[in-house]
């Protein structure tokens, strides 16, 4: 079916929406992920509601044609990177709030819904939605449940995988299950629900999403900690842990990283230091207070070269722009980053930390490093050119040992990111022959034609062998 | 576009590194939700045309023109790309590829030729409706005037004929090429740039500056005969063209500063536009000029960045004290104002904080932020006209923010925010709220220190 074709029965399927192809339609070929290529889809459908997502399903179920569920396009994981057989199903367009239940501390949204707006609204009543990744001020929900996204806010309150309660979703077909529901206890039948969460797109089409909402913490009290090296630094992670203080946030930057955010932000950071990290506790004022101290201390003891702790809003401000703003100063240094998310049990980051650094010299590359130090989650971030074909391929090559390491240290390839186009080389090497095949079976069985966002997460067996 | 224009703009788009961020910023997108409505899809297509993997369609056109210019892609992007930049050279590639639109040609005729747009005015023309006169029936589907006129009808008589007559005290000045207006005590001198939007449809902003500006002790310097300062040629592409309006404004500067008491004096905007333009004169003009160019760039300012140089508390005082009575500690009854911060004034050049001062510091006004004070009003200089029912839709959103605040007026810095303003106000069946130029609200200060 050509272009032209499709479109015509794609406006038929989704009257209330919008159906493009031709030129246009490459602007939805790629998303943040460098270096992926991506070509101009067949056509995108930006449905209006959501009985038409599961027209267009029901239709590409049964013309054999690939669709791309696609929120904000903002992963890093080449998740919606198209190919030009294949439609975009812009679900960007369903972005209803549909309800706060203040009773059971629930929102039900539309998974077009931009997070931060969610954030916003939730916040204006008390309440709180925990999971915020670096890109909330675009992503959406939808993007956030297929992707498993998690956030600053991990180390205390869990990922989005842990605020889902249940979901609407498009089958393959075009059929409409619910998952889950708004009980907090819930074990009738498998859990389907948890399957979905983190599947990108390729097991179902999420048309609802009901989150889970806690109370907002009262008080907040944030951080920033100087060390004269990464293991040190590291070392006072491991002692916040161990003296039983879970802090919402507990992050890390390293030199590369530190030296890009000064030039950048003037943020009064050392550019000398080789380790910096940013805590910020929260809940009820007497326990911040108690808590805030005990970080301190633990800082301290592992050799904290300077302690400052904001006082107001300002300085609290001013702490959290060294963090905010990191992904913006790599960004200046050169045109390109690679943000990478390879995740380790915690007390095995100074090990990760030291390896990205062996691996950034003998590739010749320049490897930024900072995120989520608490939970393990670190952002090995290396700084490139995606014109300089040569240079990209030592990048591609230094991912790969990264990944290496990672799955050496007992890790994984992604904490948030998600696997997409990018890492799915790599899928072997972490789950072996028999794991791929599981992840097969259960990709059959749900869109048997293999429908939904073809070629991701997967590996084609012609890869799994050549690795 | 020459082979080295050409790499530097590839090198540019390099630079983008996808993050969507720009998605957050982007009124277009806010109302579309579609990528090639956002700076990113439209660098993705750009970068695409450079490449010759797609051509310059008309669709591809269409959506790089469905863009307010705002600017505010580029405040919010990460990586530092110079979005506005890309957006305007692309233009100029479609410029060369396939002219302007008939109509557009037409109405830059008249932005070229100061004489053609004051005679116009002298008129009692409508500027836009008389430059946009569809002439061929091509672009004609794509003009869709909304009922009754898109501006105000045009006052009588411009600022720079009624201070020609003298109004204000002005005086010839620079052997006729500029008019000067100076206070009882002269404690400096200003060049103030009045643009095209004041000089023709809002006389009464211009004269309120410069009220603002003599009660200040400032000596103010005004063209006689200001060329438009590009803006609506260059983000149209046609790049050359805002060029020689540059080189024009540059050389009235060169001689009219030569009036001034001191050497360069500041140059001071009531429109943040044409400011931003002034910026960028820079890369505008022909070799020759670029040093004078950035010599000029530096002394932009906007009229509340030059205010309150030294701080609003000095300038309350200065105030009060022109106006004969005293200023913050007025007890009088207070009337709510509400502040819409322009595009080229918050976004582009970071002036959020000083206007609001300047009307904090009003005697009997109560400032009430309204909820999306930076959303743009969807004006975006002729966006309007080829796009009227997003701009609409995008105003609309502006004029409900403001009624909600239950604000007797509306104050901003940019006169075509104003205008627009004053249309979705109107369109919304508020136009009983007032909508200023900050500088006006000063000016009524002054005006009843006077009485
Ligand atoms: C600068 C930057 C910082 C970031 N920081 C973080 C961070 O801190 N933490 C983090 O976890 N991530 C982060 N991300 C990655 C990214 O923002 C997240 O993965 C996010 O969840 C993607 O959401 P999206 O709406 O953009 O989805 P998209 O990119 O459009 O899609 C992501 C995946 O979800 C699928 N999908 C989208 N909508 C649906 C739906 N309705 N139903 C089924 N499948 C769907 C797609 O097919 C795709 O597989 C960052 C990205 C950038 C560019
Ligand atoms: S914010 Fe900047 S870097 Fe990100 S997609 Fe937009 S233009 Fe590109
Ligand atoms: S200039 Fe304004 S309208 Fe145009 S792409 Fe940028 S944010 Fe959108």
């Amino acid at each position: 079916m050509g272009g032209a074709d499709a479109v015509t029965a794609l406006r038929r399927l989704a009257p209330s929406g919008e159906v493009f192809a031709g030129e246009l339609a490459l602007s939805y070929a790629e998303d943040a992920t460098p270096g992926m290529g991506g070509r101009a889809p067949l056509a995108i459908v930006r449905p209006g509601f959501r009985e038409e997502v599961s027209a267009v399903l029901s239709f590409c179920n049964r013309e054999g044609i690939g669709v791309i569920p696609r929120g904000a396009g903002t992963n890093l994981s080449g998740g919606v990177v198209a190919t030009e057989d294949q439609v975009v199903l812009a679900m960007n367009g369903l972005a209803r709030l549909v309800e706060i239940d203040e009773a059971n501390l629930t929102a039900t949204v539309e998974p077009g819904l931009v997070t931060a707006a969610l954030h916003k609204a939730v916040e204006a009543r008390g309440l709180f939605y925990p999971p915020d990744p670096g890109s909330m001020a675009v992503s959406t929900l939808g993007g956030n449940v297929a992707e498993g996204a998690g956030g600053l806010r991990g180390l205390k309150y869990g990922v989005t995988r842990d605020y889902i309660l249940g979901l609407q979703v498009a089958l393959a077909d075009g059929q409409v299950v619910r998952l889950g529901g708004k009980t907090v206890k819930n074990v009738s039948g498998y859990d389907l629900l948890r399957l979905l969460v983190g599947s990108e797109g390729t097991l179902g089409v999420v048309t609802e999403i009901i989150v889970r909402l806690v109370p907002a913490p009262e008080a907040r009290q944030a951080m920033l900690a100087v060390f004269a090296t990464v293991d040190a630094a590291a070392a006072a992670v491991a002692r916040v842990i161990a003296e039983k203080v879970v802090p919402a946030t507990l992050e890390l930057l390293d030199d590369v990283t530190i030296r890009a955010v000064e030039e950048y932000s003037h943020c009064g950071l050392p550019a000398a230091a080789a380790a910096v990290l940013l805590a910020e506790v929260d809940g009820m004022p007497e326990a911040v207070a108690r808590e805030g101290e005990r970080v301190k201390a633990a800082f301290r003891a592992e050799g904290a070269r300077k302690v400052r702790v904001a006082n107001d809003a300002g300085e609290r401000d001013q702490i959290w722009t060294a963090r905010r703003t990191a992904v913006s100063a790599l960004a200046r240094v050169r045109p390109t980053i690679m943000l990478e998310d390879a995740t380790v049990p915690r007390s095995r980051v100074p090990e990760m930390v030291r390896a990205v650094g062996g691996i950034a010299r003998r590739h010749r590359l320049a490897i930024g490093t900072f995120g989520h130090a608490g939970d393990g989650n670190l952002h090995p971030t290396i700084l490139t050119d995606r014109r300089d074909l040569e240079e990209m391929k030592r990048a591609e090559a230094a991912v790969g040992e990264i990944f290496g390491v990672a799955l050496e240290l007992g890790g994984t390839l992604s904490g948030e990111h998600g696997i997409g186009l990018a890492k799915r080389p790599y899928m072997r090497a972490q789950f072996g022959e028999a794991g791929i095949e599981v992840h097969r079976r259960v990709k059959g069985a749900l869109d048997p034609r293999g429908i939904l966002n073809p070629g991701k997460v997967i590996p084609p067996r012609s890869l799994v062998s050549q690795r | 576009m020459n082979e080295s224009r050409r790499a530097r703009l590839q090198e540019e788009l390099a630079r983008c590194m996808r993050c969507g961020f720009c998605q957050a910023a982007c009124p277009v997108y806010r109302e579309r939700g579609t990528e090639f409505s956002v700076a990113r899809g439209k660098l993705i297509l750009i970068e695409a045309v450079l490449d010759g993997r797609i051509g310059l369609t008309r669709d591809v056109r269409d959506a790089l023109e469905a863009c307010l210019l705002c600017k505010s892609c580029r405040a919010a992007c990460p990586s530092g790309v110079r979005t506005d930049v890309i957006l305007a050279a692309a233009r100029e590639l479609a410029a060369e590829r396939y002219g302007h639109g008939l109509l557009k040609t037409a109405a830059f005729a008249a932005l070229k030729r100061p004489a053609l747009l004051a005679a116009a005015a002298g008129a009692g023309a409508h500027l836009w409706g008389l430059a946009f006169a569809p002439e061929d029936g091509g672009d004609l589907w794509r003009l869709r005037l909304p009922p009754g006129n898109l501006y105000p009808r045009l006052p009588r008589r411009s600022l720079l004929s009624r201070l020609g007559a003298g109004e204000l005290g002005a005086t010839a000045a620079a052997g006729g090429r500029a008019m000067k207006v100076s206070p009882d005590t002269v404690r400096g001198t200003v060049i103030l740039f009045p643009g095209c939007l004041v000089n023709f449809m809002l006389p009464q902003v211009g004269l309120a500056a410069i009220k603002v500006l003599l009660s200040m002790g400032s000596e103010v310097i005004v063209p006689s005969g200001q060329a438009c300062c590009g803006t609506p040629l260059y983000v149209n592409g046609d790049r050359a063209g805002a060029g020689r309006l540059a080189e024009t404004n540059l050389s009235w500067l060169a001689s009219a500063g030569a009036a001034a008491s001191g050497g360069g004096p500041p140059v001071v905007f009531v429109c943040p536009s044409c400011a931003e333009s002034w910026r960028g004169y820079p890369e505008m003009v022909r070799e020759e000029w670029t040093a004078l160019a950035r010599q000029v760039a530096d002394r932009v300012t906007d009229i509340s960045i030059f205010l309150t140089r030294r701080g609003p508390e000095e300038f309350l005082a200065g105030l009060a004290a022109a106006a004969g009575r005293p200023g913050r500690g007025d007890a009088g009854p207070r009337v709510t104002v509400t502040y819409h911060d322009p595009c080229h004034l918050a976004q582009a050049q970071g002036v959020r904080v000083e206007p609001r001062a300047l009307l904090r510091s009003l005697p009997g006004v109560a400032l009430k932020e309204m909820a999306e004070p930076g959303g743009c009003c969807g004006s975006g200089g002729t966006f309007g006209l080829f796009h009227p029912d997003l701009s609409r839709r995008i105003g609309g959103r502006k004029a409900g923010d403001i009624t909600a605040t239950e604000a007797v007026t509306v104050a901003t810095g940019c006169p075509a925010c104003l205008l627009q303003l004053r249309q979705e106000l109107s369109a919304a069946g508020r136009s009983a709220v007032g909508v200023r130029h900050t500088v006006e609200l000063l000016a009524e200060v002054v005006d009843a220190g006077r009485k």
